[in-house]
């Protein structure tokens, strides 16, 4: 599949052309280390008799020599070759160590993906058998086999692998049921590929990483098992291997000489070099077979290539009333810190939530919107960082930047419902404990009388105050978190996806408890979601995020109406209606911006279609174009301050 | 029984112990459509829907009824001969980032279905890139090099469609591939799936929350709750005159008024709100 597409190959690189790096330079690095180490080794176990002058086994000089140039490494008491029987004790050692390594393995995958494939009684059977396996005494178990199957090597490595084959099994097995419940297996089943490909493409590829590391591990206690079994005196006499020469050291009383230098050290050190070779090369291995730990995390927009200036000239724009705001927030700038640099997720943002109104806040995931609601609660973590901020809410001014003048209000003056609330309650408390947890934050009286208040008011039946979050259905858990948010009177709600994950029959009784509640506690909710038709039901008014910043802001029933950034107008687009015509869905061309990179003017011109160059050369601050509408957009500005005119 | 259906479910029921999977029960549905129709599957989680769509592609077996897909009844099959329809048949999930196999790069990934159905090598690289290409990924030799979790959500689902594109099913499962992005992107999804049936001719079902969406894909919109069909009409038909309340529930709850304009469709709401609620457990 060389020539593919000739013509093209100039602007394309053709598809087999050199790809991309895989590993990491840590991975390149130390996975080269390993194998550079493990080859030496070999190579010398290998060319063992071609290096050392010495028989291992004859006598070639004096007892107890120091290391000289005839004896590198000294000779034993009997006045054997210590260097030779280094190399040598190498070949069985090693040859021993990758052969149990070998069958044990192999033997545990192959149980356990029997076992996870097949299930009912063949895994029940094979499960059992790993169970007792594991449950013998390794050392009973070694001292007794040994004793029937003899000494010879082959007797150590069919010891070694049925003693050691049982716990990769049972790593296996769990992550056989865990992979085999992936999406892309499912996937490759339905597209009719054949069991092998199922079995070796999609699960056992998956088990590299683990059978990487168990193999290091068997291979680790292969070698341990011989000298051990060497130093029980079950060993072979006449082996040569590092197990026998500490062995012969111990018995021989090396440790009371100087000799111990040069007969205990260097096999140690040999053997802890192969285990560290095996670990090195098994690094990169894994990081082979899962590419995703090259890079530590899932990129989500957050490394940057260079910081980004944020400036933002002070908006003057904000819609709303601040007199009466329960959050009103100015020049809000977050940055996401790494070595790389900084990502700005959060590029200077002004916001009013006023009292007894819902502000709907909405973006595409990496629009940093909830890095803004995580921020306004001080609950924000590293990397990130409120660069500056300066907020006022429910009266009391902030420093967003200062965590410590957050804290005192988070769960008293400020509610906060969670993205995931699904599982902000705890699996084992009852509910309406987790309520009077809350409620006990704050120094009002009475905790578990307003605790009963708000489950009532959040409807949640009086016999299921006592249930278990897991006995209740989405919907209630999440009236819960709510509950739990309210309990102590805030006058700001904070939501952020809270209906993410719900039916839509659930979404549409927990956007009315929201409403009621705003209406009736005269609650402040700035509302965060994605989803511009559920925000719609619900918001008073809307603000749009775009890489990091508010680009159109104002009555919600009007910017739905008359959008005038061509973002939100794309947004609006991009919902199917219900009813009326059906038209070709436009949607917004192109990805959300990467912030690492955002381009140099307006963040949305790329994808913009009324973009002009003058947009590619300055960034649009957000300006007032009606009394309660504010747009940044120099084209909308000028639109809507002529047809004003006009 | 329509003639010449590409589907036919006849019959088909299929329930869980209930220790395993209390609900997604399916109860003696019948269901059936031809080649090249987009069909809706709506209703609430829980509803069966998505145990319809795999006993659809055989991954489930039915405790009654049969499925037949191009007049194969799967149950029936042998194994050699259920994984041979298969090659006829695809799948595309809500998650992208659990659909597409992390350690192979997207030029594998979508040449998989290639590998399956034995086609020649030689032309794979170019069926790679001009699929990619047709889902908008550009330049299509660049992203083939890549690795999945170097794409967002967005991206990825594209290249689940993509890998649909190279497979060209007869018959594809859309499980709620829209459910996991943000709104915005669900309108680049949906085009993409028309786009697949008008080139291919694939017959799609697609499995939803949503009724707008729904209704700009389909041709037909069945709706199912507790196990069974409770509709089965064409979207506008059902949306203008729901059967039953079931339905004028489900068109109420996914009828996108912006505030103060209409003050009466939050009212229309609250009939719903407990019928939602118990169908949301899990």
């Amino acid at each position: 599949m060389a020539t593919a597409a000739p013509a093209a190959a100039a602007v394309v690189e053709p598809l087999t052309a050199r790809r991309r790096r895989r590993l990491s330079p840590t991975a390149r690095l130390l996975g080269w280390i390993g194998a550079t180490i493990l080859g030496l080794i070999v190579l010398a176990a290998a060319l063992a008799p071609l290096i050392s002058a010495h028989d291992p086994r004859a006598r070639s000089g004096l007892p107890y020599q120091a290391p000289s140039r005839d004896h590198l490494l000294g000779t034993n008491d009997i006045g054997q070759d210590l260097f030779s029987q280094l190399l040598h004790g190498a070949r069985v050692s090693l040859s021993l160590a990758a052969i149990s390594a070998m069958i044990a393995v192999s033997v545990g995958l192959t149980v356990a993906v029997v076992a996870g494939y097949r299930g009912g009684r063949i895994e029940a059977a094979l499960m059992g058998l790993v169970d007792l396996t594991l449950s013998f005494p390794f050392l009973v178990l070694v001292v007794v086999m040994s004793s029937f199957l003899g000494r010879s090597i082959t007797a150590t490595v069919i010891l070694t692998s049925i003693v050691l084959w049982a716990r990769p099994a049972r790593v296996f097995r769990s992550q056989v049921l865990k992979v085999s419940e992936f999406g892309h297996v499912t996937v490759a089943r339905a597209m009719g590929a054949g069991l092998p490909r199922i079995l070796v493409t999609h699960v056992v590829r998956r088990l590299v990483p683990l059978i990487a590391a168990q193999t290091v591990r068997v291979a680790h206690i292969a070698v341990m098992i011989e000298a051990s079994l060497a130093f029980l005196g079950l060993g072979d006499a006449n082996r040569i291997s590092w197990g026998s020469t500490l062995y012969f050291a111990n018995t021989h009383s090396a440790v009371l000489t100087d000799a111990w230098k040069w007969w205990i050290v260097p096999p140690g050190v040999a053997l802890t070099l192969v285990i560290v070779g095996c670990a090195f090369v098994a690094y990169a291995v894994e990081e082979w077979a899962d590419p995703r730990l090259a890079r530590g995390t899932r990129p989500h927009r957050r490394r940057p290539s260079r910081a980004s200036k944020a400036a933002s000239a002070a908006s003057t724009a904000a819609v709303g009333d601040p007199g009466a705001a329960s959050l009103v927030v100015s020049d809000l700038v977050v940055t996401y810190r790494s070595r790389d640099g900084h990502v700005p997720a959060v590029r200077g943002v002004d916001l009013v939530v006023s009292s007894g109104r819902i502000l709907g806040l909405v973006g595409e995931s990496g629009s940093g919107k909830s890095t803004l609601a995580v921020s306004l609660l001080g609950l924000h973590r590293p990397p990130a960082r409120v660069e500056r901020g300066a907020a006022t809410i429910v009266g009391l001014p902030v420093n967003l930047a200062r965590r410590a003048t957050i804290e005192p209000l988070r769960g008293r003056s400020l509610g906060f419902v969670p993205q995931n609330a699904m599982t902000a309650l705890n699996p084992s408390y009852r509910v309406l404990r987790q309520v009077i947890e809350a409620a006990e934050v704050s120094e009002l009286a009475d905790p578990a009388g307003r605790s009963a208040e708000l489950l009532d008011l959040v409807q949640i039946p009086k016999n299921r105050w006592r249930a278990y979050p897991h006995e209740l259905s989405g919907g209630m858990r999440q009236r819960v978190v709510i509950a739990a948010a309210l309990v102590n009177r805030p006058r700001l709600l904070v939501a952020d996806e809270p209906t993410s994950g719900l039916d839509v029959g659930t979404q549409i009784s927990i956007l009315r408890l929201i409403s009621d509640l705003r209406d009736d506690l005269s609650l402040g909710v700035l509302l965060i979601s994605h989803d511009l038709p559920m925000l719609s039901r619900v918001a008073d008014d809307l603000a749009v995020m775009y890489a990091g910043r508010i680009v159109e802001h104002g009555l919600a029933a009007d910017i739905l109406e008359r959008p005038q950034h061509p973002y939100t107008r794309g947004l609006l687009h991009s919902f199917p209606p219900l009813r009326g015509p059906r038209e070709a869905l436009i949607g917004i061309p192109g990805d959300p911006p990467d912030l690492r990179m955002l381009p140099p003017g307006c963040a949305f011109a790329p994808r913009c279609p009324a973009a002009e160059d003058r947009c590619r050369s300055a960034e649009p601050h957000l300006v007032s174009t009606t009394p309660t509408r504010a747009v940044a957009c120099v084209v909308a500005t000028e639109l809507a301050t002529s047809s004003a005119v006009g | 029984m329509t003639e010449g259906a590409l589907v036919q479910v006849v019959g088909v029921s299929k329930h869980y112990p209930a220790a395993d999977r209390p609900v997604d029960a399916v109860d003696d549905i019948n269901l059936s459509f031809g080649a090249g129709e987009i069909v809706g599957l709506v209703g609430p989680s829980g509803a069966g829907k998505s145990t319809l769509g795999r006993l659809m592609l055989g991954l489930e077996s039915p405790d009654a009824g049969r499925v037949v897909v191009d007049g194969l009844d799967l149950a029936a099959l042998g194994s050699r001969a259920l994984r041979i329809a298969r090659q006829r048949f695809h799948l595309l999930l809500q998650d992208p980032f659990s659909s597409l196999h992390p350690g192979l790069r997207i030029g594998t990934i979508i040449a998989e279905p290639m590998a399956i159905q034995g086609t020649p090598r030689a032309g794979r690289v170019r069926q790679v890139e001009s699929s990619l290409q047709r889902v908008g990924l550009s330049p299509p030799a660049d992203y083939a090099r890549r690795f999945p979790h170097e794409l967002s959500g967005g991206q990825l689902q594209r290249v689940a469609v993509a890998r649909a594109y190279v497979a060209r099913p007869r018959l594809m499962v859309a499980d709620e591939p829209t459910s996991m992005l943000d709104a915005s992107l669900r309108a680049g999804i949906i085009e993409l799936l028309a786009a697949l049936r008008d080139d291919v001719g694939t017959a799609i079902v697609f499995i939803t929350h949503d009724l707008a969406s729904a209704r700009a894909l389909c041709d037909r919109v069945v709706v199912m709750s507790a196990g069974r069909v409770v509709a089965d009409q064409p979207p506008d038909d059902l949306i203008a005159n729901p059967p039953n309340d079931l339905v004028a529930e489900l068109v109420a709850a996914s009828d996108f008024t912006p505030p103060d304009s209409d003050k009466t469709h939050m009212d229309n709401m609250t009939a719903m709100v407990h019928h939602g609620d118990n169908h949301n457990r899990r």
